[in-house]
C-alpha cells in the first residue's frame, strides 16, 4: 500500500511538472505573438499619414501632366471597405456646382499592376480615367490600348458602388 | 543550381517576378524584402528551435513570416506610398512558395552561421537572377533603368528617343515576363547540365 501511494505521488509530481512547462511554453508562445502585434499596430499607425499625403501628391502630379488645373485634391475621404488597402479617395477643394471626388486604384493590367486616378461627378453619376501614375507617356498608351475595355472600365463602373458602400 | 532548386525557382518567379510591374525599382524592393525574410526567419527559427515542439515552431514561424511581410509593407508605405499601393499584395506572395518555407521549415542541427550562410547564399543568387530578369524587362520595356524613391520611381534614361519597338514592350507585359523567365531558366539549366558534364569528365 505504501509502494502504491508512493508511485502515485511520483506520477502526481512528474505530469505536474509537464504541465508547469507546457504552461511556460504556450505563455512565452502567447506573449510573442502579443508583441509582434502590438509591432504590427504601432507601424500601421505610423504609415496613415504618410500614405494619405503620399498618394494625394500621386494625383496631383497626374491631373498636373494631363493639364487638368480646374481641380484641387483635397481632403481623404474615407471609405469603410476592404478596398481601401488598394485604393483611396479624396475631394475636391476647387469650387464647384458639382461634387466631385478623386479615385487612386491599384488596377491590375496586363503589364502588372499599375495605379489608375479617375476623376467621379457624384453629382452627374460620371466617372473619367485620368491616367496612370508613375508611368511614362508611351508606355501608358500601350497599357491604356490594351485594358480600356476590360480592367478600366470595370473600375470605371465601381468606383461609384465603392462610394455607396463606404458611406 | 540543382534540379529541384530549379522548381523553387519557377515557383518563386511565377509568385513574385511575374505578377510585379516590369520596373527594376520593384524588383528591388522585392528582393530587398526576400533576403531580409530570409535572414529574419533563419535567426527566429534557431530561436526557437529549443523551446516549441515541432507543431507550434512551425506555427509561429509561418506567423512571423506574415507578420514581416505585413511589417515591411508598413515601412514601404512610410518610404514610398505610390510603390506600396502598386505593389500591393505582392507583398506576400514571397511567403506561400516552397523557397522560403522550404528552407525555413527544415529542421537544422548545424550552428547558426552555416545555417545563415546556406540560406542567404540561395536567396542572394536568386536575387542575381532577378535583377537581370528586372533589368532586362525595364531597359527593353521601358528604356530606362529605374530606382525607387519616397516621389516613386527615379527613372534614369538607357535609349533617348526610344521609338516603341514592339519586341521591347512585350517583356515589359506579363506574358512577356512569363516567356523572359522560361528562357532565363533554360539557359541555366542548360549551363548547369553542361557545367556537370564538364566536371564529370574531368574527374574521370
Amino acid at each position: 500500500m505504501i509502494e502504491s501511494y508512493v508511485s502515485d505521488s511520483q506520477e502526481e509530481h512528474v505530469s505536474s511538472a509537464f504541465y508547469k512547462k507546457m504552461l511556460s511554453k504556450c505563455g512565452i508562445f502567447a506573449v510573442i505573438l502579443f508583441v509582434m502585434l502590438m509591432i504590427l499596430v504601432f507601424f500601421v499607425h505610423l504609415g496613415k499619414k504618410s500614405w494619405e499625403k503620399g498618394l494625394k501628391k500621386e494625383i496631383e502630379n497626374v491631373l498636373q501632366e494631363k493639364d487638368l488645373t480646374q481641380y484641387v485634391v483635397g481632403k481623404n475621404r474615407k471609405i469603410d471597405s476592404i478596398i481601401s488597402t488598394q485604393a483611396i479617395f479624396f475631394e475636391n477643394d476647387a469650387s464647384s456646382q458639382d461634387r466631385i471626388y478623386f479615385a487612386l486604384i491599384r488596377v491590375p493590367t496586363l503589364f502588372g499592376p499599375q495605379a489608375a486616378v479617375y476623376v467621379y461627378n457624384k453629382t452627374r453619376e460620371q466617372v473619367s480615367f485620368v491616367g496612370f501614375a508613375n508611368v511614362p507617356q508611351k508606355i501608358e498608351a500601350k497599357i491604356i490600348d490594351a485594358s480600356e475595355k476590360s480592367q478600366i472600365e470595370f473600375w470605371r463602373n465601381k468606383i461609384p458602388c465603392m462610394m455607396k458602400e463606404g458611406e | 543550381m540543382k534540379k529541384n532548386e530549379l522548381y523553387t525557382y519557377v515557383t518563386l518567379s511565377l509568385a513574385m517576378l511575374v505578377p510585379s510591374p516590369a520596373r527594376f525599382a520593384y524588383g528591388l524592393v522585392m528582393i530587398v524584402m526576400l533576403n531580409i525574410l530570409i535572414l529574419v526567419g533563419t535567426i527566429f527559427r534557431k530561436l526557437v528551435n529549443n523551446f516549441f515542439y515541432d507543431d507550434l515552431q512551425n506555427v509561429l514561424i509561418t506567423v512571423l513570416l506574415i507578420s514581416f511581410c505585413i511589417l515591411f509593407k508598413q515601412v514601404i508605405v512610410i518610404y514610398s506610398p505610390i510603390i506600396a499601393l502598386t505593389l500591393g499584395i505582392l507583398f506576400f506572395m514571397p511567403v506561400l512558395t516552397s523557397f522560403v518555407l522550404g528552407n525555413l521549415y527544415n529542421k537544422s542541427e548545424k550552428p547558426l552561421i552555416d545555417d545563415l550562410v546556406a540560406n542567404l547564399s540561395k536567396s542572394l543568387a536568386f536575387s542575381l537572377y532577378s535583377l537581370i530578369f528586372f533589368a532586362i524587362r525595364d531597359i527593353f520595356g521601358y528604356g530606362t533603368l529605374s530606382f525607387p524613391i519616397p516621389e516613386g520611381i527615379h527613372a534614369i534614361k538607357i535609349f533617348d528617343n526610344q521609338t516603341s519597338s514592339c519586341v521591347g514592350i512585350f517583356f515589359s507585359s506579363i506574358p512577356g515576363g512569363i516567356i523572359l523567365f522560361t528562357l532565363m531558366i533554360l539557359l541555366f539549366s542548360y549551363t548547369m547540365k553542361n557545367l556537370e558534364i564538364i566536371a564529370t569528365s574531368e574527374d574521370k
